[in-house]
């Protein structure tokens, strides 16, 4: 055996190093994702892995770059297009569970791991966060996403916290106006409202996303509305008011409408807290400054 | 229609059917190459080409094989029961009631007691829908006219259906997985559930070709049946459970999918005549080769999503239920 | 050959009464017409004899058995039942109708044997169908279709045949034949043979025994020449009649006499 000579011993160690160092790197963290849920490809991109998706749902639309990466289907069983998942060759399949249930089965069964993140309410975009980096080997992106994202939290509560009784106001979140709908306290918008600093007017409700008549809504005498504006179709104050019976409304006649991005509040990711935001500044104006977030729009007044 | 020529038809639709299921085979996002296709099912060893061929594209096939037979047998005892051309598993409630059953089971979290739970919750839900709508029908106007039994069933399917919608929209946190599993689809199927899913029909099926002359004589009226020996009741009810099992089978395995129930006895009828021994097979193969290309479509029309099948024998079976009655107004059966 | 026959058979569709003390023995080689207006009852009086009608009282025996203590797969091996109507829901050969006339011989599961398929042959030639055994039941004229219901009876190979206005809604020679083949079975293989009619002059020319029947009661019974009389015809129907020796054969005809 030839000896080695001296120079090339600490080239060999460096070597043998890094080796061991990538397959470790290999072992730990997946690099060929697929996310099955817009909320949670919105979090894989906020945590600095987007580069590693290969395959999202058509809903998937943010951040711009996930309209890129190659569509697997829609959110549902029936509509997954199961071939397509298999073909791309994830290391690790992501889901939020609801509705997805017997594909996710049939993946597990063919071989593919999949991880459910449960991403459902206002707290459970912390958990996934911190349950996505350690998945990703981003737990320090992880851990300061979140440390940021309370943070920012944090500065709301304090405020709303300070208002004097009956300084919040009347909210009323229109979800659709054909048949009229709107939602409880038990959604992400729900617990948005009473976060920001609002009472919305129909938290009390069973339903998560109850039907209710103009009557109803009223009734209530909210003070705002606000609307997601469902990327298609532009909603304003002129449309409101035409719905039958909503015209009287104090908020209508004030303009107090705000319009906003619905994947913001109906999305629980990362951007709930530019959702928060939004609305504690819009319901409170002269306590929390305006975020400087993109994607809303006041209704301007009839 | 002579004996051979029937011989030859069934045949000629069972080459069909194989050779829809093959090409079928070939249908998917994955890109297969035909060629390979053939070789893959035979070779040895793993491959990602392998899975998809023998877990996800194979038992898919079988599936769609498997209920539309189902469908389309089960619709032709209830067209031979309620003596109306428009009766169809779905039609006639017996779907609605099998998904009631169904709905109620999983809100009730028993699907977790076993496999076998689903379709047994069906399978009553199926029973009770079929049940009242014949209780409905005879005590409508003294003996029960093929059209009040007709009626009957329209109102308790649509009664059933409202109910499974208010359940589901009372209980709107579970929505997604009622509304999916209504929507089955055919996609994420084991071969386990094929297992258990598959005698079922097959067993229902064969029960309803034993009951195929008694079939026959209730579609000359009760009291010609009743002066030839047959016991009608008695008759009825096994007709009614043999075609509940059958649709049950095929909604637990595949959700509701409507129209192939209607439209492949009707086929059969022109093409055999109606004597409920051929229409039978004929009707099964149909509804086997219908369902199938059916769900080729729904998985190829609007990649990378899935169209639920039940969409496309809709938008399909309503033109073509159409078109056969135009062509076969006499013989499409007269109420 | 058994013998069928009603004792004090009254029946009842709901609070109405349509049929009381009705009494008939159907004789074998007896062709028995049962005569009267509408609603009088001979719809009701066919169907109870064929286990169709529960009676409410009396009772209706095969040989002194009560018929609803006998299977019904027994009785409908010696009684057959032709209904005036038949719908079929499904398009149907006139072989496979007539063919289920052998499933109680048959039985509903076991498919027809030679035997069966002679029975169809000898039906269809008796009823002179042969060349129709393919043809679709609703492709036949109302007078061959009759002549199919007829052939099914046949096949069934029953000793009683009980059928309800088989000669409606047929022409004259149609009529004629058809109850020339039923008079002839019953002279010769003994069938008996109870039917009701409309055509008083029919039964008077074909039938051996009469029964008339107004308002579900029997007003007379006996040969067909005695219950044809103006007095019992005006009782039943309300017209006016005469009767008249038939110039052939004697046999009483009834002609209307009109008002004025």
């Amino acid at each position: 055996m030839k000896r080695i000579s001296g120079g090339g011993r600490p080239a060999l160690l460096l070597l043998a190093i890094l080796l061991t160092a990538t397959r470790a790197d290999a072992a730990a963290a997946p690099r060929r994702v697929i996310s099955l849920a817009p909320s949670l490809t919105e979090m894989v991109f906020a945590l600095g892995a987007g580069d590693r998706l290969v395959g999202v749902t058509t809903y998937c639309n943010y951040p711009p770059a996930a309209q890129r990466v190659a569509k697997v289907g829609g959110l549902a069983d029936g509509t997954l297009d199961l071939e397509r998942v298999m073909a791309l060759k994830p290391d690790l399949v992501l889901a939020i569970g609801a509705g997805q249930q017997r594909s996710l089965d049939t993946f597990r069964r063919l071989g593919l791991r999949v991880e459910v993140v449960h991403s459902e309410t206002f707290d459970d975009v912390f958990t996934a966060l911190t349950r996505l980096g350690s998945l990703l080997g981003r737990e320090a992106a992880a851990k300061g996403l979140t440390a940021e994202l309370s943070r920012r939290v944090e500065r709301v509560r304090r405020a709303v916290a300070s208002l004097p009784p009956g300084a919040r106001p009347r909210v009323f979140y229109e979800l659709w106006d054909r048949p009229l709908m709107t939602a409880s306290r038990d959604t992400l918008i729900g617990r948005l409202i009473e976060m920001a600093g609002g009472v919305n007017v129909f938290a009390e409700v069973a339903s998560h996303y109850p039907q209710v008549s103009p009557e109803a809504v009223v009734e209530r005498r909210p003070e705002l509305i606000v609307a997601p504006d469902h990327h298609a179709s532009v909603v304003d104050a002129r449309t409101l008011a035409r719905q039958p019976g909503l015209a009287s409304l104090p908020a209508i006649r004030n303009g107090r409408i705000l319009v906003l991005d619905g994947d913001l509040v109906s999305r629980p990711g990362p951007r709930v807290a530019d959702a928060l935001e939004l609305l504690a500044h819009t319901f409170h104006p002269d306590l929390i400054p305006a975020p400087p977030a993109a994607g809303t729009r006041k209704a301007p007044a009839p | 229609m002579k004996g051979r020529g029937f011989a030859v038809l069934v045949a000629a639709l069972a080459a069909a059917l194989l050779l829809a299921a093959i090409g079928s085979l070939m249908v998917g996002s994955a890109a297969i190459p035909v060629g390979r296709t053939l070789e893959l099912l035979t070779a040895a060893g793993p491959s990602l080409e392998r899975t998809i061929l023998l877990e996800l594209r194979l038992p898919r096939i079988v599936l769609a094989l498997l209920v539309g037979a189902a469908l389309a047998g089960a619709g032709t005892a209830y067209q031979g029961l309620f003596l109306n051309p428009l009766a169809d598993p779905f039609v006639i409630g017996a779907s609605s009631g099998a998904a009631l059953g169904a709905t109620m089971a999983i809100l009730l979290r028993a699907s977790a007691w076993g496999p076998a739970v689903l379709p047994l919750a069906a399978f009553c839900g199926s029973l009770a829908a079929v049940g009242l709508v014949y209780l409905l029908g005879s005590a409508a106007g003294g003996r029960s006219s093929p059209l009040t039994l007709l009626l009957a069933g329209a109102a308790v399917s649509t009664i059933v259906g409202s109910l499974v919608s208010l359940l589901m929209i009372l209980h709107d946190q579970s929505l997604s997985v009622l509304f999916n599993w209504l929507l089955g689809g055919l996609a994420t199927t084991t071969w386990r559930e094929i297992a258990w899913g598959g005698p079922m029909i097959a067993a229902g099926v064969l029960a309803i070709w034993l009951l195929s002359r008694p079939l026959d004589a209730l579609g000359l009226g009760d009291e010609t049946a009743q002066s030839l020996g047959l016991p009608v009741a008695r008759f009825r009810l096994a007709i009614v459970l043999a075609a509940s099992l059958t649709t049950a089978a095929a909604v637990a395995l595949a959700g509701i999918i409507g129209f192939v129930g209607l439209v492949a006895p009707h086929a059969a009828r022109l093409l055999v005549g109606g004597r409920n021994a051929r229409v039978l097979p004929v009707s099964c193969l149909l509804g086997g080769l219908l369902l199938l290309l059916a769900d080729d479509a729904a998985r190829s029309l609007a990649r990378p999503q899935e169209i639920p099948v039940s969409i496309v024998t809709s938008l399909v079976g309503g033109p073509f239920f159409l078109f056969l009655l135009r062509r076969g107004a006499r013989s499409g059966g007269r109420s | 050959m058994p013998v069928l026959a009603a004792h004090g058979v009254a029946c009842s569709y709901g609070a109405r009464t349509v049929l009381q003390g009705f009494d008939l023995v159907a004789e074998p080689g007896t062709l028995t017409a049962i005569l009267g207006p509408n609603g009088a009852g001979k719809s009701t009086a066919l169907r109870a004899l064929a286990r169709l009608l529960r009676p409410d009282d009396g009772t209706v025996t095969l040989d002194g058995r009560d018929v609803w203590h006998l299977p019904r797969r027994e009785l409908v091996r010696h009684v057959s039942f032709t209904p005036q109507l038949e719908a079929a829901a499904w398009p149907m050969t006139v072989e496979q109708a007539v063919l289920l006339g052998r499933a109680p011989h048959r039985g509903w599961l076991r498919p027809y044997s030679h035997e069966d398929r002679e029975a169809l042959r000898t039906a269809l030639r008796q009823v002179e169908l042969e060349d129709l055994g393919d043809r679709d039941l609703d492709t036949l004229s109302g007078g061959e279709r009759r002549r199919a219901l007829l052939a099914r009876a046949l096949a069934q190979n029953a000793g009683i045949l009980l059928l309800d206005e088989p000669g409606a809604h047929l022409d004259l020679r149609h009529q004629i034949e058809l109850f020339d083949l039923l008079r002839r079975l019953a002279r010769d293989c003994k069938v008996a043979v109870v039917l009701s009619l409309h055509d008083l002059n029919l039964a008077s020319l074909f039938a051996d025994r009469a029964v008339l029947l107004s308002g579900g009661r029997t007003l007379a019974q006996g040969p067909t020449g005695e219950v044809l009389t103006a007095g019992l015809i005006r009782q039943a129907f309300g017209i006016e009649v005469a009767t008249v020796p038939h110039p052939g054969n004697g046999s009483t005809m009834v002609l209307p006499v009109l008002p004025g």
